[in-house]
């Protein structure tokens, strides 16, 4: 078997990358495939507790790292979903603990056994940031409506492209489609329109978000929940179906054709090449 | 006929049309990758070289990057001074006019 390793990332912190990593992870591990979580912010360990696991870990990432322990002594199995397992972070050292050479290896090792592997990624663009997108077959910027963190996607999808990699995708995670529709708020056409990256998914704001996290229980399989449908929505894209987004999300009709072919012509009013980092 | 002011309609300025000038301003910088810093720098060369031959504004000059249709540009916007005193310009003449 080999998977593929999908590195979550940001740039900005607390935008959404820990609950969409746990979402998808279950979503994806309940549609039957195989799936391993590794959480990559050392030192701010997090999607432990978000996929209320955290009582039974004993060894962590950098343990495996630094040889004192085996990969399996160190993952932590899912007792509802056992196709789904996580590897900790661990919360005493910090982000320089692991190389990209380190997380390489482990990452591949998991690769070997599971249809996909997560990678949580710290916040910031440091070397953590650096570590998680090395390894990754595939990339999602996680983003909210606002100017703040589509700045910091913006900065996150011009150094994906510094270092090589195939460009990301998007989720607009926290749209709150009243303030949409008073026009208080930046719509997926518009977010899509400023990054000029495909679209993987739209989460709405949901207070069930907040409560499953809380709880420990990722909410993507809850069947009544609007935020747990576009969790499984996404999921799903993620092993190749094509799957209409919700339209309770969208401003207007035929938004996701009109993407796709925005994003190819890269027809957007900022479509001069981004600053190519160290390469100029 | 006179025009009723859109609050007697409860409609409201969406802030939308501000976040994304601001936005599309931030981002053209970053992308850009010229600093703030710099671009004080050229407006106030701009200003000098400028007031040179015409009185300008030095309040009302504005220098921005600005992008449309894939294309960034440097734009300054100057503002000359309402009333311009008769700057002669800094030009020799060619020769001097003589009367035979
Ligand atoms: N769609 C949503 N609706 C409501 N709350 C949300 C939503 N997405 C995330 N949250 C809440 O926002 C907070 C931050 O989310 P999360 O921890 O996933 O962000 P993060 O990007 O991983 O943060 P960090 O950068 O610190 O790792 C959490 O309390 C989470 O429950
Ligand atoms: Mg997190």
């Amino acid at each position: 078997m080999s998977g593929k390793i999908i590195t979550v990332t940001s740039g900005k912190g607390g935008v959404g990358k820990t609950t969409v990593t746990a979402n998808l992870a279950v979503a994806l591990a309940s549609m039957g495939h195989s799936v391993a979580a590794i959480d990559t912010d050392i030192g701010l360990r997090n999607l432990d507790i978000v996929m209320g696991l955290e009582s039974r870990i004993v060894y962590d990432l950098v343990d495996v790292a630094e040889g004192r322990c085996h990969l399996s002594q160190a993952l932590i199995k899912d007792r509802q979903l056992p196709s789904l397992c996580l590897l900790p972070a661990s919360q005493t050292s910090n982000k320089t603990a692991i190389s990209p050479h380190e997380l390489g290896l482990i990452a591949a090792e998991l690769r070997a056994s599971n249809d996909f592997v997560f990678i949580d990624s710290p916040a910031g663009i440091e070397q953590g940031f650096q570590n998680a997108i090395s390894t990754a077959d595939q990339i999602i910027i996680v983003t909210t409506p606002e100017v703040t963190a589509v700045r910091s996607a913006d900065r996150v999808i011009g150094l994906i492209e510094t270092s090589g990699k195939k460009p990301g995708q998007l989720i607009i995670n926290r749209i709150r489609p009243a303030m949409v529709r008073q026009g208080d708020m930046l719509n997926t056409y518009d977010v899509i329109e400023f990054l000029a990256i495909d679209l993987l998914g739209v989460i709405p704001d949901d207070e069930a978000i907040i409560i499953a996290a809380n709880k420990g229980k990722p909410m993507s399989g809850d069947p009544t929940s609007l935020a747990g449908h576009a969790f499984r929505n996404i999921a799903q894209r993620l092993t190749g179906e094509t799957v209409p987004f919700l339209p309770i999300l969208e401003e207007r009709a035929g938004l996701w054709s009109r993407v796709r072919a925005a994003a190819r012509r890269g027809l957007n009013s900022l479509s001069h090449p981004r600053k190519m980092g160290s390469r100029s | 006929m006179m025009e009723l002011p859109g609050w007697m309609f409860g409609r409201r300025k969406s802030s939308k049309a501000i976040t994304k000038e601001r936005l599309k301003l931030v981002l053209v910088n970053d992308r850009a990758a010229i600093p703030p810093e710099l671009l004080i720098v050229i407006r106030n060369e701009i200003i000098r070289i400028v007031s040179r031959h015409i009185t300008v504004d030095r309040d009302k000059v504005d220098v921005r990057l600005s992008s449309s249709a894939g294309e960034t540009r440097l734009i300054a916007t100057i503002s000359l001074a309402s009333r311009q005193s008769a700057q002669p310009p800094v030009m020799k003449p060619l020769a001097e006019k003589k009367e035979f």
